[in-house]
């Protein structure tokens, strides 16, 4: 039975009088791969901003590796093992795709100041390190054709993969994808399918916010679902799909049996 | 206590002074989204066509003022074209060096021309009035009432015009009022043409009481953005309450502490309130 | 863009040495002490240019306060040797060290803000700074100005021999040896991880941050190192002018700093150099001559931001890539 890593407790988010996420409680298992459903406005991408810290939560817990790490700033949470991708994919566009996995690496390593002026041995080796992690996963990604180009110019889909890329070559024990998907087409979907497949098979836990049904329903091994930053219902994707709830909620009232 | 009623009347013109050039400011942010560096040179110029058309044509002020006024407007119109346009699309670390460029040609190209000395306006309304043992001369007093005309008339042109509804759209989400058929580009000419104008009518009703000199504009476009940090970039509001707090508090703690410490007062009371509220006191973003 | 470091002997690091040698060899070529003078002045600008490149061109903060910290060192220097009779070196490692001190508690307020903010609050600090030297006048002799700052004083050698600095061109090698030691510093600096990671922040500090860097430590320390260089110049500055007044630390003089660096190129080694050497060589030629040099500044500034966003550099790297040059380093 994997353990839980990452939970959330009785998580609230308020933007002034709007109520984005409301008393909300899930947990995401070690090596699963967990889907957050739910029409636009639902709250999956504040949670995403609240988990991550970029928006305090107003009230609750987030629970990573049984440390509370509620509130914490961004770059704390990404060190202790939380990656993310966003919406809006982005990158750095101006720097290459192998300097931009060169650096999100850059937080596992020191780069002390005596280090990097006086070229110390230390600091050699961890920018070798960087490098042949920036390598490896130029590899997986399958975007080492492209390694020389400008990150904003590349396709939209090739962005994507670097952006999971990115989020990647922090060496995270949970991955946040933001859409992962969105505006690409049908042959692009499978590709990046297949690439979740084989990060889940490195032994990252995957939490994904999708909307396509085809992503959200048939990777995951379990599916939560989201209506106005309150959880409707959550379990395995066949149980969730036919839950009147979940239907209601997508389709109004009158679509419901 | 006539020295307290003094500093604030002095405080209160001021102020006055600091609005006008504060809501000229205030106004091409909304418009460009960037504070124009360049609006305290634009200023400083408008003193000078004023000095120039009193002291050479022999107008008198209120001519002065008012083709001082549309003189800089034009001069407005010019800059946002050749200068800012260009670079609408570009990082805002463009428009704002490119301001700077601005600050150097207008201001040592007046040192230039006009030399460093302090230039003295022809006396002007110097009539005194005397009352509850205070001195006011005519000057300050037309300072306050036609910066207040000019607020009531802004104010009227911004809600009560098409026009002034239009900068509102603009100013507020610049693709979407493109979207519905604004002119955009229009729009930015007329918020320059009017930024600028209201900085060289505050020019010229200070400069019978303050000197004219190259250097003028900088002292007061820094406290133009100390004004519209406090009172949020883009808020008119903001620009005209604060315009008169920092004439106020400028006009006491120099009666009061010492003048040669009172620009550091503003400024040091701006950084504090960045230090507090990184997006100033009335700032979302 | 990320520069590479390249390779021990390729082209670009022999012209690097062949430049160092050649800047070594200047004084025996160059007697006019004027024309070396101008040297020296280009040299002191382009240190305190190269340093305001770190945190503006590298990490991408418009910091308007550099002149201040260039004018804080050079008086803290001025006093530290005349009020207190430290000797020269000591005084240019205390001087450093006040200003990065004093920088350091600058940067923890301004750098909570971001952009136009950023940029406004450090100028008002740049003018608050000025202000301050000018009036108080007990410590700082105000608008008189500091009069009368010796030259270091001579370093004692073995048999007998010292290097003295009442000549020109051993101020020349001074300065010139600070000015290769900070390009030195600044390059390992942006040429590694930790530079990548001030790159980060430049480009998108939300991603860097959620990529596990702390931008706020990244642009402190990028600000912190620039303030010590900007300091070291000021230092030098003051003992061999010998003479301050307040308007060294105004800021004009940051303008004129960001000039070089815009026309030079931001972002790039080189660019700051070029900028400081032309203007500066332009501006000393010229001084004489009535041609309104700011103005020249100002049009020059417009011109560049609208058509050559890169500055000299950047055309440079464009004619290159235009004529056939591999593109991208």
């Amino acid at each position: 039975m994997s353990g839980k890593l990452l939970e959330v407790q009785g998580l609230g988010k308020d933007f002034g009088g709007l109520r984005a996420i409301d008393d909300l409680h899930f947990h995401i298992r070690e090596g699963e791969i967990f889907s957050i459903i739910g029409p636009n406005g639902s709250g999956k991408t504040t949670l995403f901003n609240v988990i991550t810290g970029y928006h305090p939560a107003t009230t609750g817990k987030v629970i990573f590796k049984s440390e509370d790490i509620t509130n914490l700033k961004p770059f704390t949470i990404a060190q202790k093992g939380i990656a993310r991708t966003f919406q809006l994919t982005v990158v750095f566009a101006r720097e290459t795709v192998l300097d931009n996995l060169m650096v999100a690496h850059r937080l596992r390593i020191r780069a002390g100041l005596w280090g990097t002026i006086f070229g110390s041995h230390g600091t050699r080796e961890e920018e070798k390190r960087c490098r042949e992690k920036a390598e490896e996963i130029l590899e997986f990604i399958e975007l080492a054709p492209q390694q020389n180009m400008m990150a904003g110019n590349l396709t939209q889909e090739a962005q994507k993969r670097l952006s999971i890329g990115m989020a990647l070559a922090t060496d995270p024990q949970l991955l946040l994808l933001d859409e992962p998907t969105g505006g690409v087409n049908f042959k692009e979907i499978r590709s990046l399918i297949s690439l979740i497949e084989k990060i889940r098979e490195k032994k990252v836990t995957i939490c994904i916010i999708e909307h396509k049904m085809k992503v959200a329903m048939d990777m995951p091994d379990r599916v939560m679902v989201l209506n106005y930053g309150r959880k409707i219902t959550e379990g395995l994707p066949g149980q969730v799909s036919q839950d009147q709830r979940v239907i209601e909620a997508y389709l109004g009232k009158s679509y419901a049996a | 206590m006539s020295l307290f009623i003094q500093q604030v009347l002095n405080g209160v013109m001021l102020g006055s002074v600091y609005s006008l050039v504060a809501l000229g400011l205030t106004l091409e942010y909304g418009i460009l989204h960037i504070p124009n560096f360049a609006h305290g040179a634009l200023y400083m110029v408008g003193a000078y066509l004023a000095f120039l058309l009193a002291t050479y044509l022999g107008f008198n002020f209120w001519l002065a003022m008012i083709l001082s006024m549309i003189a800089l407007g034009l001069i407005g119109v010019l800059v946002e074209r050749l200068v800012f346009r260009p670079l609408m699309l570009e990082s805002p670390l463009s428009s704002f060096i490119a301001a700077i460029g601005l600050i150097f040609i207008f201001v040592d190209g007046a040192l230039n021309i006009f030399g460093p000395d302090f230039k003295r306006f022809p006396p002007t309304h110097i009539q005194v009035f005397h009352v509850l043992g205070i001195t006011i001369t005519f000057q300050r007093i037309i300072i306050v009432v036609v910066t207040i005309a000019l607020i009531v008339l802004l104010h009227l042109f911004i809600k009560k015009t098409t026009m002034g509804a239009t900068i509102e759209a603009t100013a507020q989400d610049r693709e979407g009022a493109q979207l519905v058929g604004i002119n955009v580009k229009r729009v930015r000419m007329i918020v320059f043409a009017l930024g600028t104008a209201l900085a060289a009518a505050a020019a010229a009703l200070i400069s019978p009481i303050h000197l004219v000199h190259p250097g003028m504009g900088g002292p007061v476009i820094l406290k133009a953005f100390v004004i519209i940090i406090l009172g949020g970039m883009g808020s008119i509001p903001g620009a005209i309450i604060g315009g008169f707090i920092m004439g106020l508090v400028e006009s006491l703690s120099g009666g009061y502490i010492s003048t040669a410490y009172n620009e550091v007062f503003a400024f040091a009371v701006l950084v504090t309130v960045l230090a507090v509220r990184p997006t100033g006191l009335f700032g979302a973003k | 863009m990320m520069e590479t470091a390249g390779k021990l002997f390729s082209p670009k690091s022999l012209m690097v040495l062949i430049l160092i040698i050649a800047a070594f060899t200047i004084p025996f070529f160059v007697t006019s002490r004027f024309l070396l003078h101008i040297m020296i002045l280009c040299c002191i600008w382009a240190m305190a240019a190269t340093s305001m490149n770190l945190i503006m061109g590298y990490t991408g903060q418009v910091n308007l306060a550099h002149g201040a910290f260039f004018g804080i060192g050079a008086y803290s220097a001025g006093l530290l040797i005349l009020k207190l009779g430290i000797p020269f070196w000591p005084a240019l490692l205390l001087a450093c060290a006040i200003t990065v001190v004093l920088g350091f508690l600058i940067g923890l307020l301004a750098l909570r803000t971001k952009g136009s903010y950023f940029a406004i609050g450090t100028m008002c600090f740049n003018v608050i700074v000025t202000v301050i030297i000018d009036s108080w006048e007990g410590l700082t002799e105000g608008a008189r100005g500091l009069l009368g700052i010796p030259r270091p004083p001579p370093i004692p050698l073995p048999f007998g021999k010292e290097i003295t600095f009442t000549s020109v061109a051993a101020n020349y090698y001074l300065i010139l040896v600070s000015l290769l030691l900070t390009i030195l510093v600044i390059y390992r600096i942006v040429h590694s991880m930790m530079g990548r990671s001030f790159m980060a922040v430049r480009g998108n500090e939300e991603l860097a941050e959620s990529l596990g860097m702390n931008a706020m430590k990244a642009k402190l320390l990028s600000f912190l190192i620039s303030t010590f260089f900007a300091a070291w110049a000021g230092v030098l500055y003051a003992t061999y002018i010998g003479f301050l007044s307040p308007e060294i630390s105004d800021y004009h003089v940051t303008f004129e700093l960001l000039t070089f660096c815009l026309i030079g190129g931001l972002g790039t080694m080189v660019g700051p150099l070029i900028g400081a050497f032309i203007l500066t060589i332009i501006s000393e030629l010229l001084h004489g001559i009535a041609v309104p040099r700011m103005v020249a500044y100002g049009f020059v500034l417009i011109i560049i931001m609208i058509f050559l966003r890169g500055g000299l550099m950047g055309g440079a790297r464009l004619l290159w890539l235009r004529f056939g040059g591999k593109g991208g380093r």
